[in-house]
């Protein structure tokens, strides 16, 4: 896999996250549910921001951006918030991991943007109640 | 507090390949197995960087547990970070590795000594995060990324005072 395969593999992932975040946002209450809608929130922007220098990166490469799928398939029926918690955790820790790949397969600036993207992702699994492990990315 | 200095010795290696299969997922990165980059025959070995993290982690748990000795009430909430310090020692020690830490004072209030943790830690997943940048292996640095990724897990649980410590 070299550098630009990785960034499509993120690129994927952050396409779904996207989407996923976008789902999620509309099953979350502001009112009601306050800390989850703002964490919901924040993620959706911050996944769009990241999916954006993604295609920025992959198009100076001269390839073509991997594009989103339709439709991604949930985890749960995303009604409850402990379901709406779970899949925001199950996103971020397949984002972490795709970050952590690509940190080891680029250099510089791209893998720089991987390690910050990493250590956000992972203090953002503890939002949707995930556990802190030793190694977010590689060990969860 | 005087400064002093003691050596501190770490635990064999553990090869980290074991430990950095990546889980499972349709849309995360490639399952096929393959590494990272393999680093150029000729690629100095990152050994400073290595060095570097050690020392830089091996600070920050020495000062933790003096805080924890000296706060006995913060013993608890800080455990979990000695614990991922010695976790993260001997994933990329080598046998024999011994360093030097520098041992400083730590603040008399314990509300104090836990910002004084939350700084050294930040410290640490900073130097982490640079060494990550710096090294020739990809698999070092997909490494020390996620090491400063977990120690910025941890700084996040951290209570914000000593009061919250004990609730």
């Amino acid at each position: 896999m070299t550098g630009t395969d990785a960034l499509q593999t993120t690129l994927a992932a952050e396409h779904a996250a996207v989407w996923i975040y976008g789902v999620l946002g509309g099953q979350t209450s502001q009112s009601s549910q306050p800390a989850l809608y703002d964490a919901v929130t924040t993620a959706y922007v911050t996944h769009r921001s990241r999916r954006d220098q993604l295609v920025r990166w992959v198009r100076d490469a001269d390839e073509v951006p991997v594009a989103a799928e339709v439709a991604y398939e949930l985890p749960n029926a995303a009604r409850t918030p402990a379901e709406l918690k779970a899949i925001g955790l199950q996103v971020e820790q397949r984002c972490a991991a795709a970050y952590a790949d690509l940190v080891g397969r680029t250099t510089e600036d791209e893998r720089a943007w991987g390690v910050n993207a990493l250590v956000e992702s992972a203090v953002r699994q503890l939002d949707f109640d995930g556990d802190p492990t030793d190694l977010p990315g590689i060990d969860a | 507090m005087p400064l002093s200095s003691r050596p501190v010795s770490r635990r064999t290696t553990l090869a980290a390949a074991p430990l950095l299969a990546l889980a499972g997922c349709r849309w995360g990165p490639a399952e096929d197995g393959d590494e990272p980059a393999a680093e150029p025959s000729n690629a100095v070995p990152d050994e400073q960087q290595v060095k570097a993290a050690l020392q830089a982690i091996a600070d920050a748990d020495a000062f933790v547990k003096d805080v924890s000795a000296d706060h006995v009430g913060l013993a608890e909430p800080l455990a979990a970070l000695t614990a991922l310090h010695t976790a993260h020692q001997a994933l990329i020690a080598k046998e024999g590795d011994t360093g030097t830490t520098v041992r400083m004072g730590t603040p008399t209030r314990a509300t104090a000594a836990l910002k004084a943790v939350r700084r050294r830690e930040l410290g640490l997943q900073r130097t982490l995060t640079k060494l990550a940048g710096e090294v020739s292996s990809g698999e070092l640095a997909r490494t020390l990324a996620a090491m400063a990724a977990g120690v910025a897990q941890q700084v996040a649980l951290l209570p914000e005072t000593a009061k919250d410590a004990d609730a």
